[in-house]
């Protein structure tokens, strides 16, 4: 079945683990690496290999290219969702970044993500030049980030990598520049393009989107370094996979410069999609029940997501011909530049507010439709989340903290007990009103609360207080802790999702302040409540000036 | 010291025939005949672990609930099984669950005889074994000396358990029964009270289907051993299933509420309940069991059920049991169609209700406890997709090899049963596994799903879907509705037609398996 490019939890957990190759100094055997240094001569070899058909202009100044490629060296606070008012664990990696601009670099966003501090340094020098976060995409695993103009001068000579506007093909020779595990300094490592494909990115866990999987060497700390071919950048590298060999996957282009086009005014708004899950037409009987003609064309809309681009305009059972005049075929591939690609890859290239053409047949009758591209409103709660600070409300022990996946895998809650919400959840079917589900994800013990029945007894999602449906985090606050006096009742009853054979769980509004001053204190509770997630943007300027 | 007094009696039993039955004094003139002393009669044979218990031995193989035309791999029981009288004997209903052969043999060894499950209920773990009408049958029977079924025992009795080793030599145990503990046969059934007895065991035999005696008779049959704790079916359970088997009554009643505990002061402050008081929480009413119907509601307390005061934790005060949970005490005690007396408090006010006992609650149930003896399960392969009844085999199954988890559209099917009631369904009917087969090409992931309509008509049991399905069609497509996307499948019949054969002749003979009995 295909897939919108959000894919299903269960389906991520099948597919084999992806390594993310920031070095988090954990040794892993270095396969096939070339570190043999190409001098002029042998620069002029490569040129004349016949396969860098993107070259043009000056051969490449391998000595400039070394000089544009700096090591990234982060220190990261990542906080531990089990107990969200503690600050969290220090720890740091290395990675990589390359010179696309005055004072900025473009590197992964894994590299920097839950950054305290970033120091970057060039080839062959010891300074650590401090730099910080311009933009950051962590559904495309893609970072912008900068220095001060007064410490540019080391790069003002260099020349900007360029990207190339093409996608290389298979078997095109590239190299890989960076900083890998193996050595402290610069490393190049050389392959071939394997492969062109449409895979999940493991920094997000959920997206998946074009990259291009070559046979170069690709370890933890080549993370944000370019793949040249010639003197033009292919892409960024980024991940790898533990259960292959000589497999590395490097970002492509046109994911590249959707990031850089998306930036242009000031602020990343995230990729768009349909929203559509799309059936493949393979069985005759089904292609005939839709009155089909014998041809390959036409891919089934299966469901539709409440509240995204194509609710209220695409239906269950429509089937799809066309996507911006583009023809698409039974199991939803689109031809673009003599490549078989999937529609969702014509999207994803996509703005929100972009405005596509959807040709269908509707019961047997020819439509066309007009999709205006948004963001889906739910998918994120299967996304990993970065630089934020976790939210949650203590109220008389009991830590309530969105449904969302950090939340359930720090807290180890099994995802059978959530299924159904989750699954519900991303299929938009709690009312638009509904901005998230909160779950109670432990009960910090104390008088207060030890009456009532053991954790694991009931299940973890919140349906109701007092009655009222719980539609976000912070509308729990206001039922648990509301401002009018009148509706200040006597006891707080919470009901929870799916709670047929349980009790549900009560506390008396009098005991639950003196209760939230003693939990504070015994358990080191520095605010209760935090509604906000944001992490004020990294300025490593203060702690650096040393 | 109970075996003392036996040969102490038996011997003085022996005795007997050595004193004549009266003297008679002798004639002067007359010279009596000898008369003969009177013969007394032959000791009775009094029960033995020898004489009243049998070897068990079965075979099992269970059907594979996802590829129902086929079992699993065989499995072997091996226990002791109770001599009842009148050619039957009682065991444990674990041990010839799904059995395909039983037998049994004699406790000096020799040979062993056929035999077959009579009458079983899964959720009291009991099942009546008995012997088909035949010579080795007489033979076999010869010999055996009943036990008959005792009266409960109270807390801190002293019990003997039975058993006797591979040779055949007798073993008796001293027991003391300790406590009564709850005991539930599944993650679904009703659970019951057992007998926790405290003894060491000699590790010879099994472990299992050990009769527990007093005076000779039988007052429990044993579920599990461990931890120098015999686990047993009390003698309540075993006398009411024993009538039940005679009357053929279904099994035990069921009350249909789940219960939760008022421990908590302010969950009970909440209720309107004093603070340091009684009752147990009713957290579900099951729809159209007796407790429904009698006028449960869920929120209610219940504070005296049978006559008996429930605590807040769900105790109540037996006298010859100590404290035990209360409704499994009225379970055990009670059968199909007794009225019983409950005292519930509702927003605070005191009320009285009668309920008439039934199974409702689990017999009703739209997806069944399909648990029955050597039962095949039904279903109808068409076309390469596979339907079935959702049942609890069917799930626990799936659990099985999913790590617990149940794909969405079942979840959602299980939380709304109470629609489909609504909608007239007498079971709900799935897609189960699918079978690759042209005519089911591109379906591979349209599976375990519910099947709500056949070209438009609503599905209301498996044997209607059977119904629909061979009904002629204007066109060649059946348009099959489920609650998975894409909601609509369409197969070709004339493929569907090709698609059977090709299976019928290369892997599945049988393709439509309707009734449950057996095969």
């Amino acid at each position: 079945m295909f897939l919108s490019t959000r894919t299903p939890l269960r389906r991520v957990l099948c597919t084999c683990s992806w390594v993310v190759l920031a070095s988090l100094g954990c040794p892993l055997a270095v396969v096939g690496q070339d570190d043999t240094m190409p001098d002029a001569d042998e620069a002029a070899f490569v040129a004349d290999y016949g396969t860098d058909r993107v070259m043009t202009g000056d051969l490449p100044d391998t000595e400039k290219q070394y000089q544009g490629v700096v090591k990234v060296e982060v220190a990261t606070l990542t906080p531990d969702y089990s107990m969200p008012w503690q600050p969290g664990n220090y720890s740091g990696g290395i990675g990589t970044a390359f010179l696309i601009g005055k004072c900025a670099f473009l590197t992964n966003a894994h590299v920097v993500s839950n950054a305290e501090r970033i120091h970057i340094s060039q080839y062959g020098s010891s300074r650590k030049i401090p730099a910080k976060v311009k933009y950051v995409a962590h559904d495309a695993d893609l970072a912008l980030i900068e220095i001060d103009e007064k410490d540019f001068a080391p790069f003002a000579e260099l020349p900007y990598f360029e990207l190339s506007q093409e996608l290389p093909k298979l078997e095109d020779e590239v190299r890989a520049l960076g900083y890998p595990i193996g050595g402290t300094r610069l490393s190049v490592t050389r392959g071939v393009v394997s492969r062109i494909d449409f895979i999940t990115y493991a920094h997000s866990k959920m997206q998946k989107h074009l990259a291009i999987q070559i046979d170069a060497a690709i370890n933890p700390g080549n993370s944000g370094g370019p793949v040249l071919m010639g003197n033009k950048v292919i892409g960024v590298a980024f991940q790898g996979i533990a259960s292959a060999n000589n497999t590395g996957y490097v970002i492509p282009v046109p994911v590249v410069n959707r990031f850089l086009q998306d930036v242009r005014d000031g602020r990343y708004d995230q990729y768009v999609d349909l929203g559509v899950t799309l059936f493949p037409i393979s069985n005759p009987a089904l292609r005939k029940a839709l009155q089909l003609p014998d041809d390959e064309r036409g891919v089934l809309a299966s469901d539709i997501v409440k509240g995204s681009s194509c609710d209220g305009l695409l239906k269950t059972g429509d089937v799809i011909l066309k996507v911006d005049d583009y023809d698409v075929d039974s199991s939803g591939m689109i031809n673009l530049d003599g490549e078989s690609i999937s529609m969702n890859e014509l999207i994803e290239r996509r703005f929100a507010g972009d405005i596509v053409a959807i040709d269908i047949m509707r019961q047997g009758k020819p439509e066309r439709v007009s999709v205006q591209l948004k963001t889906s409103q739910t998918g994120w709660a299967l996304e990993a989340e970065y630089d934020r600070k976790p939210r949650y409300v203590i109220c008389a022990g009991l830590v309530f903290q969105p449904m969302q996946r950090d939340v359930l895998n720090d807290n180890k809650i099994p995802f059978h007990s959530v299924s159904l919400e989750v699954t519900e959840f991303l299929q938009g079917v709690n009312s638009p009103e509904c901005k998230e589900r909160v779950m109670l994800t432990s009960v910090l013990d104390d008088a207060v609360n030890s009456q009532l029945p053991p954790q694991g007894s009931y299940p973890p999602v919140v349906s109701k207080v007092n009655g009222v449906r719980v539609q976000s985090l912070a509308h729990l606050n206001e039922l648990l802790y509301p401002q009018q006096a009148d509706q200040q009742t006597p006891f707080i009853v919470i009901e929870m999702e799916g709670d047929k054979y349980g009790r549900p769980i009560v506390l008396k509004r009098a005991d639950i302040a003196a209760a939230n001053a003693r939990i504070a204190r015994q358990y080191n509770i520095g605010r209760a409540v935090c509604l906000d997630g944001s992490r004020e943007t990294i300025t490593p300027t203060a702690a650096s000036q040393r | 010291m109970y075996t003392l007094s036996f040969f102490l009696l038996a011997g003085l039993l022996a005795t007997l025939p050595l004193f004549p039955a009266q003297a008679q004094s002798p004639q002067p003139t007359q010279q009596e005949p000898c008369v003969p002393a009177p013969v007394a009669q032959a000791p009775v044979a009094t029960p033995s672990p020898t004489r009243s218990m049998v070897t068990l031995k079965a075979t099992r193989q269970s059907y594979n609930h996802l590829q129902p035309w086929q079992k699993l791999s065989t499995q072997y029981s091996n226990g002791f099984a109770v001599y009842l009288g009148n050619g039957q004997f009682l065991t444990v209903e674990t041990m010839v669950r799904d059995a395909t052969f039983v037998e049994l043999v004699p406790s000096q060894g020799g040979r062993s005889v056929s035999a077959r499950v009579v009458y079983s209920d899964p959720e009291a773990n009991l099942a009546l074994i008995g012997l088909p009408a035949s010579p080795e049958s007489s033979a076999f029977l010869e010999g055996l000396v009943p036990l008959p079924v005792g009266s409960p025992q109270a807390l801190n009795a002293s019990v003997e358990l039975w058993q006797y080793s591979n040779e055949g030599l007798p073993l008796t145990t001293p027991g003391i029964f300790r406590s009564s503990t709850p005991f539930s046969s599944g993650n679904d059934f009703p659970g019951f009270l057992a007998c926790d007895i405290q003894a060491t065991l000699t590790p010879e035999s099994s472990s299992a289907t050990i009769p527990v005696v007093v005076n000779d008779k039988l007052v429990g049959i044993s579920l599990n051993y461990r931890q120098q704790t015999l686990t047993a079916v009390s003698a309540t359970v075993i006398n009411n299933f024993l009538q039940n088997a005679k009357s053929g009554r279904p099994g035990f009643p069921t009350l249909g509420i789940s219960i939760s505990e008022l421990t908590d002061p302010i969950f009970r402050e909440y209720l309107k309940l004093d603070r340091n008081g009684n009752g147990i929480y009713i957290s579900q009413v099951v729809p159209r069991s007796c407790a429904a119907r009698a006028g449960l509601q869920k929120g209610d307390v219940l504070e005296e059920l049978d006559g008996r005061p429930i605590d807040n934790r769900g105790l109540t005060q037996d006298a010859s049991l100590g404290p035990v949970p209360a409704a499994l005490l009225m379970h055990d005690s009670h059968k199909m169609g007794d009225t019983i007396s409950v005292k519930i408090r509702r927003n605070g006010e005191p009320l009285s209700l009668n309920i008439q006992l039934d199974r409702s609650a689990v017999d009703k149930d739209l997806v069944s406890r399909d648990i029955i003896a050597n039962a095949c399960p039904s279903y109808i392969i068409y076309g390469g997709l596979v339907f079935q009844k959702l049942t609890s085999s069917f799930i626990d199954t799936i659990k099985g090899f999913n790590d617990n988890n149940l794909p969405t559209e079942l979840i959602k099917a299980l939380n709304n049963k109470e629609t489909y009631v609504q909608e007239g369904r007498e079971e709900l009917v799935v897609i189960g596994i699918v079978l690759p087969t042209p005519a089911t090409l591109g379906y591979n992931t349209c599976g375990f799903c519910i099947v709500n309509k056949v070209n438009g008509t609503q599905v209301k049991s498996l044997k209607h879907l059977s119904e629909l399905l061979d009904q002629p069609t204007a066109s060649d497509l059946i348009e099959i509705e489920t609650n998975k996307a894409p909601f609509k499948l369409y197969l070709s019949r004339s493929t569907c037609h090709s698609s059977n054969e090709a299976l019928r002749r290369r892997a599945l003979p049988v393709l439509r398996r309707l009734n449950s009995s057996l095969p």
